[in-house]
């Protein structure tokens, strides 16, 4: 690792001492201080075009003067001669023809900050278009990325089949936690707010560090408005389950500083499904009315930004506060009970047992840009309180409710705080250097009559470098390498009262004390070394191939490395294993990207093979606790998963257009003397996702009417892992229909939906409900208006 | 149109290879008939009944488990009924719990699980639920459910 690092800077020493001649380097910004990546820039020595931080650099200047020339489509073109006597720094500020084409001009060519991956963006415009429930479920017909569900209002992000702690959410920088919590709660995040999304797929873990195995979700809300005040309101109404939503956004900017706040709320009855009755541990369940009873839920968000933009540089202070609080299907709690199904007369009640969630964040974002260099530093602060409120009651005869909150039955106080700080050194224009360091601090609390997490505390610390290199117009190559440390310390949680009911029981001694340690206490240390290589070649023609290997890692949970007990959503006795290691995989994905004129064709595979895949696997052993079954403990086994991505797009005519995008995934444990090839649990099966687009008046692009029709087709999932169910597909169709109006004098649209048309009865494999059998929700029509201003 | 082509033939690698089957591995669950006691069945304090259940796998069972508990426990009685119930009733009560496991001989595909199964005197009244687990040698599991009621002697007995 050292020796790397320090051959790399011998290697740019050497290079940088070559020079006999000067350099000129240049930062490109438009009329708001931003960078402009992909303008031209031309000297009498060569050309060059703008990276992703705006930065250009000539080297071997000789001593003369030379002409520099940049241009931008929409933007005024720059010239000046300059007189080379040393090396030249400048700051070039473009000034657009026309305001209106400088906004699609800055949205055509997006950043591409690590473009050996296999990244995709979707814009503010593109979200608020399609939305659906949730930010993530919001993103589901993306190729290679899939939710899991919890109704029709909670989602979590699986991207390459991976999902929970295999899958890093980034927001404004700073990586949100909220992740390693059981599978019936999502992300979160106000639908409303994100400026702009990413997608990477596959592993990131040299910037990413810990997690980041299937790929990246980032998020940002860290845009600089427009000149002056402007804002939004959005009205959003939803049939599936009653919703009405609105979120407003002011926002001004004077130059030199910025404001923003959002403030959004959402309010939803229980949802509808297309069946009426579900099969819940052998008993069928009658869900009254076709509506899911106890499954309404409101929401409540605020988000104010700050910011300050100098000639150099731009810093922001965010902070955000997300509240939501949702019910839980009361037939899925325990043993099957008819009488708690029935039908209360009112669906936009939330009763016992429900959830609570509150988010709070705070983030600092600075960037400092200048010709050679942009260095960000990100310091955040969150607090996750989730609380599950249940009517008092207990497993173990003898224990008597609290004195104070008697149906508080988990709560979970996570506080973390995070700083990171990169710099990206542009040496010339083959040479990019990138170091930076990462470092987290989380402390876990519980509280509540229920026991489920263990109180604990984690730190990790990461630093890693980066070289990019263009060999010339086709090759680029790029390496890097991460070094972490990571320290999991889990406070022991011993249950007198469980201790005491086993006994009764007639429960020997030993045995009673090893189902009273609900947690164990653990100190582990763990150190990581992760690393990623890859190049990609750009054909002179049409084609282009990218192609990355690496290692990727992520340390254990601490109920991975501690818990015994009865896991309450999925009520199996699930026992963790203090010995886990941080789990590894090696890695290797390729982009193959054909552009034909109107057409673009992606094929992306990939394969992982794991050392050591933490999951949770049956056991023989019979638990003693009531409401259980067999004991399931954290094993790690080798694995391989494997997969591809398609995406086609084609122009059909000016009016015509399609969006295919396909994914499929195989995945099994390495066999050995104990277990057999079983699949990897929550497998998505494969899916294909296809819309039709017409567009009324081409000429008008973004502002045309714009009428879709939709498919989403899913296989069956038949390599399931033991103890899961098998899901056999579906084909959903939907429609959207987008209408530019103006009410007012202001610019609106209204933006028309309809998800699953044909009321199909259909299953997530992934979902939490998929195993209690309840279909996902039935046809939703929504009605989106947003006005601009 | 070259393009198409590539995407149909990649269409068609995905579905075949998504077709090939793994090499012997077993998921499917063992299967559980509960032959008596009835569902919803009364007993009193004292009787003693049949279990019987039939319990069958593709390739090979490997232990059973069952509980019986009484429903207090489930999520439906809250705080104030549980005091209520302490009070009017006479603390010889005793909230009966039963658990009983035991493993198959290896090789067996079909097994007839019977347990005699005595309600102690002292059990307190009310709904009790009796769940049934059975796993197979790979470790798939499956559970089933029923529900009986022990009521007072003096109780009318209603079928």
């Amino acid at each position: 690792m050292r020796h790397i690092f320090i051959l790399m800077l011998c290697l740019l020493f050497t290079l940088a001492k070559g020079q006999t001649s000067y350099h000129i380097a240049g930062l490109v910004l438009d009329e708001n201080n931003r960078p402009m990546p992909g303008c031209h820039v031309k000297t009498e020595s060569g050309f060059t075009v703008t990276d992703a931080n705006g930065r250009f650099i000539f080297n071997q200047i000789p001593a003369s003067s030379t002409s520099i020339n940049v241009t931008f489509i929409g933007f005024q073109p720059f010239d000046t001669t300059l007189i080379v006597s040393g090396h030249h720094h400048l700051r070039i500020k473009l000034s657009p023809e026309d305001v209106k084409l400088n906004e699609v001009a800055i949205n055509g060519t997006r950043l591409n900050t690590a473009p050996n991956l296999t990244r995709q963006t979707i814009s503010g415009n593109q979200l608020s278009q399609q939305i659906n429930g949730t930010l993530v479920k919001t993103l589901d017909r993306q190729a290679g990325f899939n939710t899991m569900d919890i109704g029709a209002s909670a989602s979590k992000p699986v991207i390459r089949g991976m999902g929970f702690n295999r899958v890093v959410v980034v927001n404004n920088g700073v990586k949100q936690e909220g992740q390693q919590w059981g599978a019936d709660h999502g992300l979160e995040i106000d639908p409303f707010l994100s400026e702009r999304v990413e997608i990477i797929r596959g592993a990131a873990s040299i910037e990413h560090g810990s997690d980041a195995i299937g790929g990246v979700l980032e998020i940002s809300s860290n845009r600089v408005p427009p000149s002056g005040f402007s804002g939004s309101w959005q009205l959003l109404g939803k049939s599936v389950n009653e919703t009405a939503g609105s979120s407003l956004l002011l926002q001004q900017n004077n130059g030199s500083y910025f404001f923003k706040g959002r403030i959004s709320v959402l309010d939803y009855g229980d949802y509808r499904v297309p069946t009426d009755n579900i099969l819940y541990l052998t008993r069928r369940v009658p869900i009254e009315n076709r509506r899911l009873k106890n499954s309404a839920g409101k929401e409540q968000d605020l988000f104010l930004q700050g910011g300050l933009v100098g000639e150099n540089w731009r810093s922001s202070v965010s902070t955000s506060r997300v509240w939501q609080k949702s019910g839980f299907f009361p037939g899925a709690h325990g043993i099957p009970d008819n009488n708690r199904v029935k039908d209360d007369g009112n669906y936009r009640n939330i009763e016992l047992p429900y959830q609570s969630v509150e988010h709070w964040k705070a983030t600092s974002n600075t960037m400092i840009q200048t010709p050679h260099s942009v260095i960000t530093a990100d310091i955040g602060y969150q607090l996750n309180l989730r609380q599950e409120w249940s009517q008092f009651h207990t497993h173990f005869g003898n224990l008597t409710p609290p004195a104070v909150d008697p149906d508080l039955e988990l709560e979970f106080k996570l506080q973390t705080l995070s700083a990171n700080a990169k710099w990206n050194f542009r040496l010339t224009n083959q040479h990019t250097l990138t170091a930076g360091t990462q470092w987290q601090w989380q402390h876990n609390r519980t509280g509540g009559y229920g026991f489920l997490l263990p109180n604990y505390d984690r730190y990790t610390t990461g630093i890693y470098v980066r070289h990019d290199f263009a060999l010339n117009r086709n090759w680029h190559f790029n390496a890097g390498m991460r070094y972490d440390i990571a320290n999991v310390e889990t406070e022991a949680f011993y249950d007198p009262i469980l201790y005491n009911y086993m006994l009764a029981r007639g429960v020997n001694e030993e045995t009673s004390a090893f189902y009273a340690q609900r947690a164990m206490e653990v100190s582990r240390s763990f150190d990581n070394i992760s690393w990623l290589a890859g190049f990609r070649y750009h054909s002179a023609s049409f084609w282009s191939l990218s192609m990355n290997f690496g290692k990727s890692f992520r340390v254990p949970t601490a109920s991975e490395l501690s818990a015994n007990g009865v896991h309450h959503g999925s009520f199996r006795h699930e026992a963790g294993n203090q010995h886990l290691n941080p789990e590894q995989s090696l890695f290797a994905d390729a982009q193959l990207t054909i552009t034909a004129d109107k057409r673009k064709l992606l094929i992306s595979p990939y394969i992982y093979l794991f050392s050591n895949y933490i999951f949770l696997s049956p056991t023989a052993e019979w638990s003693h606790l009531p409401h259980t079954g067999q004991i399931y403990r954290y094993m790690e086994s080798k694995a391989l998963l494997g997969g591809m991505e398609i995406s086609y797009n084609e122009h059909l005519s000016s009016h015509w257009s399609i969006e295919i995008n396909g994914e499929w995934i195989y995945n099994r444990q390495k066999p050995d003397e104990h277990v057999a090839a079983y699949p990897l649990p929550f497998s998505p099966p494969a899916n294909l996702f296809t819309e039709i687009s017409y567009a009324l008046n081409p000429a008008k692009k973004e502002q045309s009417v714009q009428l879709m029709v939709n498919s989403k087709a899913v296989a069956n999932q038949n390599r399931i892992s033991r103890n899961e169910e098998r899901t056999a597909g579906y084909i959903l169709l939907g429609a959207r229909m987008f209408i530019p109006v103006t009410i007012g004098k202001l610019p609106a649209s209204i933006n028309i939906q309809g998800h699953n048309l044909l009321n199909t009865k259909y299953y997530n494999h992934m979902s939490f409900y998929r195993k209690l059998e309840i279909p996902e929700p039935g046809r939703n029509i929504q009605v989106m208006l947003n006005i601009t201003f | 149109m070259k393009l198409k082509y590539i995407f149909l033939s990649l269409l068609a690698i995905v579905k075949f290879s998504a077709c090939s089957d793994d090499d012997n591995i077993d998921t499917t669950k063992p299967e559980i008939e509960i032959v008596t006691p009835d569902d919803d069945e009364h007993f009193h304090p004292g009787d003693t009944f049949e279990l019987r259940a039939i319990l069958t796998d593709n390739e090979e069972l490997a232990s059973w488990k069952v509980d019986i508990h009484h429903n207090s426990d489930g999520h439906t009685h809250s705080q104030v009924i549980r005091l209520k119930h302490g009070g009017e009733h006479s603390h010889e009560e005793e909230e009966w719990h039963f658990h009983k496991e035991g493993s198959i001989e290896s090789g067996t595909k079909q097994y007839v699980l019977i347990l005699e199964i005595e309600i102690p005197h002292d059990a307190e009244h009310g709904d009790y639920h009796l769940g049934i687990y059975v796993t197979d040698k790979a470790g798939n599991e499956n559970k089933a459910f029923i529900t009986f009621e022990v009521e007072d002697d003096h109780h009318e007995h209603h079928d």
